[in-house]
């Protein structure tokens, strides 16, 4: 195989974060995440002949690792989502405490997703990509994205116990012990 | 036994059909402010995961793969040779 133009690899490089990031949504849990972007880095330098010059890097690479995941998925199926960690307390920038709560259940509640809901919100609503990008990563139809991104946002409150914009941020618990005392007199 | 006695209930104007086409469907569809909250705490963590940068492990391998080097993978998922990367598998 020729070597790759090293503008290849830069570009390669400067996925890693927005990949990374796609890894830890789908599966929870850093590790794996960091094992699956490496298999993907492997995988797309081995198979650059059938990367399109001109065409959307970032989207193949995407479309690589998501395949990987569902593979790997399958295998895994059985054992147990780690989507219940404090992953929060991993990160280098810590988020405030309130925030912090609102991440880990936001967090948790997504992992709870169908793997396909996950995938198809996190694209378009957090990657950045359109409906269209998205369906030839997930290869599927648009409308099947469409459909996937807003059963996901639905399942999203539910498992979060939303039903309007005031049940949000961190003063939802104080306000449900509030309005259950003022149903007492 | 009279119908109305049967452990499904009386048989009245929706007899024949099934229990489940009785029970009225909950339609939650969200509000767009809802949506945008969802939104903002999707992003907000998607942020949190990019701002984490690029761990050193994926510049040494692409620079290993810049040179020519093929390296094995230490992870959980061996690397499996040159298969088609886009296939579905």
């Amino acid at each position: 195989m020729m070597a790759p133009n090293p503008s290849v690899s830069e570009a390669m490089l400067r996925a890693v974060p927005s990949l990374r990031a796609f890894a830890i949504s789908l599966c929870g849990n850093v590790d794996r995440a960091d094992d699956l972007v490496q298999e993907t880095l492997l995988r797309a330098w081995a198979n650059l002949n059938s990367f399109e010059p001109g065409t959307n890097m970032s989207a193949w690479l995407f479309t690589i690792l998501r395949n990987l995941f569902r593979s790997e998925y399958r295998k895994r199926r059985r054992e147990v989502p780690d989507g219940e960690g404090t992953y929060a307390e991993t990160l280098k920038s810590q988020p405030e405490q309130a925030s912090r709560v609102e991440f880990e259940e936001f967090r948790t509640a997504l992992a709870k997703l169908p793997s396909d809901q996950r995938e198809a919100l996190v694209l378009v609503g957090a990657s950045g990509f359109s409906y269209e990008e998205a369906a030839g990563i997930c290869g599927c139809a648009v409308g099947t994205i469409k459909s996937r991104v807003n059963r996901a946002r639905t399942r999203l409150a539910e498992l979060m116990s939303i039903e309007s914009v005031d049940d949000f941020g961190p003063d939802r618990e104080l306000k449900a012990v509030l309005s259950s005392g003022s149903g007492n007199g | 036994m009279d119908d109305n006695n049967k452990p499904g209930g009386p048989r009245g104007p929706m007899a024949g059909t099934t229990q489940a086409s009785t029970v009225p469907k909950k339609k939650h569809s969200l509000n767009r402010e809802t949506q945008i909250k969802l939104g903002t705490q999707l992003q907000n963590m998607y942020n949190a995961y990019l701002n984490e940068g690029t761990p050193d492990r994926f510049r040494s391998l692409l620079h290993s793969l810049e040179a020519g080097e093929m390296p094995g993978i230490s992870g959980s998922m061996p690397y499996e040779g040159a298969k088609d990367a886009s296939e579905e598998s």
